[in-house]
């Protein structure tokens, strides 16, 4: 892509982000999600493939779908209260369509059915944004009309999408496909506690933003986009597998990881408002995204795969690509757990 | 009578919405994105957003006209396939007949017929009203206020615009 036209449109993408993040009026916060959808189409077709090409037309036509009811949702908040506050959405047909909106484009449940699609057709680092900043703008309109969401809706959602997140991951060998089926799961678990305490939500954004981080940029390091790929990574990197059974064991929510840490305080929280039954559920549940974490774990760093690779070494031995935010995101990504006390006066 | 205009526009701003999303050739599909303009500047003419709906006929069908000259020009089929020609949009037509008919029952056996032919008690939907000053016409408020206290708005919205545009060149341009 010509440098000039990739530095417009990565700067439109901050810049919408930004748009929805602090606009108070609906028409900006509508723009800007717009700006963000159109923006990122062309950075996930930098290889123009057929693949990527299909993926992100259907990016763009769930996207598309989402903005439209997200403007229908508006525009019946605005006729019931006559203004176009963010904050003052108390139409319960505008909010729930809003919360529907809402969750097609974060890729919530029922309307999940894209993530993996896309995220498998499109570049790692294409990949790594959508799964991660693209989902600032949609969490920060939910975290603002939180109030106001239907709590059997939400709930319903949630559930279903940490359940679709384990599950969809169990048979998949593309790794792109188990990130996306990892994020989906982590959404849901994002907007479970969205009703009953809204900074866990930010809290549990901002560790899965880091965790899925280090994730994408160890598999980008070595180009790793299936199993059998990151089965090899011994021979190029072999400390990568160890701190690739770290990270993933993190994200899956092991205690001594930072991944622990959300899991944790929303367990926790939602065991305070006297919900029993949804926690354990989703704690057994989360255990179908362990157990696929594991597998890959089990693959890179616990066995050898019966490849056609016979020697220990490569012929390269120098790296071709410098990560150079790699070990800061590692440590973040294991080591953040004693930190608890200072996420929860942060936020 | 005005209520009945706009309900005839609205069904053709519908069928022709129909067009662009289910066409058979792009002609067509320019051809059905333009009908749905004119007819959606219509209904915003009637509902008294006189100089809003001429600027979008112009603006915007100007734009479009542009596009469907080029859609024209780039899908030079000699004999486009158009909607008659598919079975399936035959079918749709019929099962459009059955269910037409089934409207109809509904209606005059429901006791409808003030709802709908009469346009009683459509509440909100009629016209939505923000109150007037009474010394100017409220859309000329409205675009006055867009070009001073609402400056950054147009900023951004161009902007939003402009990036379309180049969204669109960058992906149909190739590699």
């Amino acid at each position: 892509m010509n440098p000039f036209i990739s530095i417009m449109l990565l700067s439109t993408l901050i810049l919408s982000t930004t748009i929805v993040t602090i606009s108070s009026h609906w028409l900006f916060a509508w723009i800007g999600l717009e700006m963000n959808m159109m923006a990122i189409i062309p950075i996930m077709m930098k290889n123009p493939t057929p693949r990527a090409t299909e993926a992100s037309t259907k990016y763009f036509l769930t996207q598309a779908t989402a903005s439209a009811l997200l403007m229908l949702a508006i525009i019946i908040n605005l006729m019931h209260s006559g203004q176009w506050t963010v904050m003052k959405l108390f139409n319960p047909t505008a909010s729930l369509l809003m919360t529907m909106a809402l969750a097609i484009k974060l890729g919530l449940a029922p309307f999940h059915f894209w993530v993996p699609e896309v995220t498998q057709g499109i570049p790692l680092t294409t990949g790594l944004i959508l799964l991660t900043w693209q989902k600032l703008a949609p969490i920060s309109i939910l975290y603002q009309i939180s109030p106001s969401i239907n709590l059997h809706l939400m709930i319903t959602m949630s559930f279903l999408s940490i359940l679709i997140g384990g599950w969809g991951g169990l048979n998949q060998t593309q790794l792109r496909k188990i990130m996306a089926y990892s994020s989906i799961a982590h959404m849901g678990w994002m907007t479970t506690i969205l009703l009953y305490n809204p900074s866990l939500t930010m809290l549990n954004l901002l560790i899965y933003i880091i965790l899925t981080f280090t994730m994408f940029t160890l598999l980008i390091q070595n180009s790793t986009t299936t199993t059998l790929l990151l089965s090899q990574t011994w021979n190029t990197m072999p400390i990568m597998t160890t701190f690739t059974m770290l990270t993933l064991l993190s994200m899956g929510g092991l205690p001594p990881l930072t991944g622990f840490m959300p899991k944790w305080m929303i367990i926790q929280e939602l065991t305070k408002n006297d919900t029993l039954l949804l926690p354990t559920l989703m704690a057994i549940t989360a255990l179908l995204n362990l157990y696929f974490y594991m597998r890959l774990t089990y693959s890179t760093a616990l066995t050898l795969f019966p490849s056609t690779n016979n020697m220990k070494m490569k012929w390269q031995f120098h790296p071709t690509k410098q990560m150079t935010l790699l070990p800061t995101a590692i440590v973040l990504s294991t080591m953040l757990l004693p930190l608890t006390p200072m996420f929860f006066i942060l936020l | 009578m005005m209520m009945y205009i706009v309900f005839i526009m609205s069904v053709i701003f519908v069928i022709s919405l129909v067009g662009v999303s289910s066409k058979p050739s792009p002609i067509y599909g320019g051809l059905g994105l333009i009908v749905s303009g004119a007819m959606g500047c219509g209904i915003v003419f009637s509902f008294g957003g006189s100089f809003l709906g001429l600027m979008v006929f112009l603006i915007y069908l100007g734009g479009m006209v542009v596009v469907f000259g080029y859609t024209a020009a780039m899908a030079t089929e000699q004999y486009p396939e158009a909607w008659v020609s598919n079975k399936v949009v035959l079918g749709g037509f019929l099962l459009g007949l059955v269910v037409e008919f089934l409207v109809v029952l509904y209606i005059l056996w429901g006791e409808k017929t003030s709802f709908v032919f009469e346009f009683n008690g459509l509440g909100d939907w009629v016209v939505y009203d923000v109150g007037e000053s009474g010394v100017f016409s409220e859309e000329i408020t409205g675009i006055a206020a867009l070009y001073s206290y609402g400056t950054w708005l147009v900023v951004v919205t161009g902007w939003s615009l402009f990036i379309g545009v180049v969204v669109i060149m960058e992906i149909t341009r190739g590699s």
